[in-house]
């Protein structure tokens, strides 16, 4: 209750700041929000469509990571095991390796208010602002076939100071799904057995004999919800510097279990390791405490930052090429997506992107259309198969 | 497609070429802020970005079964096997009452491109001309148990549109649907049905069938799926005096297309797939024993073909909308009230092998309600809205067709 209260209050202030002189204030700006969605960021609230070309055969999303039962004579285990979605996905990178990235978002201004400024004080603008995607991921063979669908939206503010540097401040959610297609596939080439504890009756790599392998839960992506804030300077010659950073609320949700850190409760207040290993990965719990002890006390908290730059040139008021390059830093590559295996020493996960094109429409206020070519190395472009490696060239259209 | 591509870059390069000739009349915007086909505020089916909670109004009509490709097989005799659909829970929660509230989030987005104005002169209106590009993706989940998603669902659009006199405003293109289920919702779709891949028949898995008969085996293919893999589109727009809005779309499946179930596919139509000359028919590739079809034995789908031929080809799989809007223009915004009516001709199948008549009446789907729009919808700029509606039709996700879904929603919507 107090949250909308306090935006109601912002609101009112706002409005009656608009009636003082070098004030104005504008419902939902057309000239977009204040903190611009950086254009290499993979997970920006841009719309985008890309063809996608897997550079390294073996890095590929071929596999599904699994929570899974072993089940050895009287012993029981859960480990992370990669299974095939398909037999031919595996063995053909040469037909396996294009896709399909859609991604529909949007990041929108509320309400703003300005100060035009004087002599002495620089103008500043205040916004309430929103954004949200959803993207999806497909194979180009195969039917087509959804590899997944994934969601984020974030809900804040941000304020400008002189029209040069921007602060953004908010609540980030992410929640990764797995394609239904693929799903199918994965299920009916496991050959599991719903009937019997979701048993996998199929052969798979570093299977061993005597041992029965049950699928406890499919690995997921889930960080509900985030604080996120952010800084982004415009320098003169159409130079701009960003950066972001995130860390999970107190009361989280947050999957898999391998990146889940210590001290954190569910809302219910149940520790979020000991809920998120045992209930809903099947972990024992002599595993769910040795995550717990490997993690308290070491600064493990998930984090991702990010900071990148972009540059644009003007070919006249309507069109410009730009480059931009995106670096984003992932706290859970420490734990090598895996469980009992974090480390303080291990290094945090890095992603790499960069993109430059040519950008159709002002290129300041409003939107944009951009005819972009890329290269990523990091993570596959769907959150559910975050612990899948890719470098990939892509073309395609992003609208921002 | 090409040819739809080829025809509108020649009008486009023609354009420039007289735009160039005529300077001063002529203007040209490489990427203005809104299309000259707006979205309409109540249809369904959209481009417009929106987040909502939808509470259901009856009981009995919720996205709770899943409507569902089944194989009937007595284990003997193969020319016994029989194909069909029927509706299979997906886990008890949903199916308690009270679970009726749900969270529908769609992100998209609406373009014009390179459009070109001429000004008009005398008894001449004003023309403008542009490229569209539109696409969405939208997903729905349970606001109950673990907010289970059921559904994510994408459509996309590639046209053209000319406007008249700043009033009358046509759109023609492509259009695609594709539906998806949630995973989350099939996780325990399987569990709950019992589905046993280890023995797999006709492509199905064995699994629990609550009405089997005794000395039969079922299997389950896959659960049903809705696709539009295209279909040509057209529509129309006037915006008349005193802020009404009037506007109408009919949308055709290509032939040959990808279209599911394969109870929707016309008669007749053919084969998408290059070289798969076993199959001649759209009806013999979306049902048959392809590794992407229904796994419907022959004989049914020969029945399906011949019961839609005997409609002397009418039936289309048609979706056509009509639909109002009436703004108030008000300091902040406006103010608004839409109306949208869907009519889906393949209604008239009922959904279900053999189901088909031409005296079916089409579905028809009805949306009604409104709010306060803020920002400049009325000179191009981007507008929030604050909108409850009043729905009676399809589950707005598009796999969930076949369910029909009485709600309100309240919720925010983005253009």
């Amino acid at each position: 209750m107090k949250r909308p209260a306090c935006v109601v209050a912002v609101l009112i202030l706002s409005l009656c700041l608009s009636f003082a002189s070098g004030f104005e204030f504008e419902i939902v700006p057309a000239a977009g929000p204040l903190f611009k969605e950086p254009v290499a960021d993979p997970y920006s609230f841009v719309s985008r469509i890309h063809i996608q070309k897997a550079l390294d055969p073996n890095q590929r999303p071929t596999r599904i990571k699994a929570a899974v039962k072993i089940v050895d004579g009287s012993s029981t285990t859960t480990d992370y095991i990669m299974l095939p979605v398909s037999d031919n996905m595996v063995a053909d990178p040469d037909k396996y390796s294009n896709y399909l990235e859609m991604r529909l978002g949007t990041s929108a201004s509320l309400a703003r208010v300005r100060y035009d400024g004087n002599e002495k004080i620089p103008s500043i603008d205040a916004e309430l602002t929103i954004g949200g995607a959803l993207n999806t991921l497909f194979m180009i063979f195969n039917s087509s076939a959804s590899l997944g669908f994934d969601g984020t939206w974030m809900a804040g503010a941000s304020i400008r100071v002189g029209d040069v540097f921007t602060i953004r401040g908010g609540m980030h959610h992410f929640s990764g799904h797995y394609g239904d297609e693929i799903l199918d596939d994965f299920y009916e080439r496991n050959r599991v057995d719903f009937n019997n504890g979701r048993k996998i009756n199929a052969d798979f790599e570093g299977r061993e004999e005597g041992k029965d392998y049950y699928i406890h839960n499919l690995v997921e992506y889930v960080r509900d919800n985030y604080w996120i804030v952010g800084a982004s300077v415009d320098l003169p010659f159409g130079l701009r510097f960003y950066g972001e950073l995130e860390w999970p609320f107190k009361d989280v949700w947050l999957r898999p279990f391998s990146s889940t850190p210590a001290g954190h409760n569910t809302q219910s207040g149940t520790p979020l390791l000991e809920y998120v290993g045992g209930s809903s990965e099947g972990f024992t719990e002599e595993q769910v405490q040795d995550e717990l002890k490997r993690k308290t006390g070491t600064g493990y908290n998930a984090l991702r930052a990010h900071v990148g730059f972009e540059f644009f040139f003007d070919i006249s008021r309507a069109v410009s090429v730009f480059v931009s390059a995106d670096l984003q830093f992932h706290q859970d590559g420490q734990t090598k997506h895996m469980p009992n295996s974090y480390s303080p020493d291990n290094p945090w996960e890095r992603e790499f992107s960069v993109a430059g094109g040519v950008e159709l429409g002002d290129v300041l206020p409003g939107r944009h259309v951009r005819i972009e070519l890329g290269y990523h190395n990091g993570r596959v472009s769907t959150t559910d198969w975050f612990y899948q490696r890719c470098e990939i060239a892509y073309i395609g259209l992003s609208i921002g | 497609m090409k040819k739809v591509l080829f025809a509108v870059l020649i009008v486009v390069l023609a354009w420039g070429g007289v735009s160039a000739a005529f300077a001063g009349t002529f203007s040209f915007d490489p990427m203005p802020q809104v299309p000259l086909f707006r979205e309409p505020v109540a249809d369904p089916y959209s481009f417009s970005s929106k987040l909502h909670i939808a509470m259901a109004l009856d009981e009995d009509n919720r996205p709770n079964k899943v409507y569902s490709v089944i194989i009937e097989t007595d284990g003997a005799n193969p020319e016994n096997d029989r194909g069909f659909y029927d509706f299979l829970p997906y886990d008890d929660t949903p199916l308690k009452a009270g679970n009726n509230k749900y969270i529908n989030m769609k992100t998209a987005m609406s373009l014009g491109l390179l459009r070109l104005r001429y000004s008009g002169e005398g008894w001449v209106p004003s023309i403008d001309l542009e490229l569209n590009l539109a696409g969405y993706i939208n997903t729905i989940f349970n606001m109950f148990g673990k907010n289970d998603t059921l559904d994510f669902d994408g459509a996309y659009l590639l046209g053209a549109s000319v406007r008249f006199a700043d009033c009358v405003s046509i759109r023609v293109g492509i259009h695609h649907f594709s539906g998806h289920y949630g995973d989350e919702m099939l996780e325990k779709f399987y569990k709950y049905n019992k589905v046993d891949s280890s023995e797999q028949y006709r492509g199905g898995s064995l699994f629990e069938y609550a009405k089997a008969e005794a000395g039969k085996k079922y299997y389950l293919v896959s659960p049903v799926e809705y696709v539009r893999d295209n279909s040509w589109i057209a529509g129309i727009s006037a915006d008349l005096p005193f802020g009404i809005r009037l506007y109408g779309e009919a949308e055709l499946p290509q032939n040959p297309s990808w279209l599911r179930p394969f109870v929707h596919c016309p008669a007749d139509y053919d084969n998408p797939v290059d070289g798969d000359n076993g199959r001649p028919t759209m009806i013999d590739r979306i049902g048959g024993d392809a590794a992407d079809g229904e796994q419907i034995p022959q004989y049914q789908l020969d029945e399906e073909q011949n019961l839609k031929r005997t409609a002397n080809g009418s039936y289309k799989a048609w979706r056509i909308h009509t639909g109002l809007e009436w703004r108030i223009n008000v300091g902040f915004g406006s103010v608004f009230a839409a109306a949208d009516v869907q009519f889906h001709q393949d209604g008239q199948t009922l959904h279900k092998m053999g189901g088909y008549d031409k005296s079916n009446p089409w579905e028809m789907e009805l949306t009604v309600g409104g709010g306060i729009e803020l920002g400049d919808f009325l000179s191009d700029g981007r507008t929030v809205r604050l909108e409850a509606y009043y729905h009676n039709g399809r589950v707005p996700a598009t796999q969930w067709f076949y369910q029909r879904f009485s709600s309100v929603t309240v919720g925010i919507g983005v253009n």
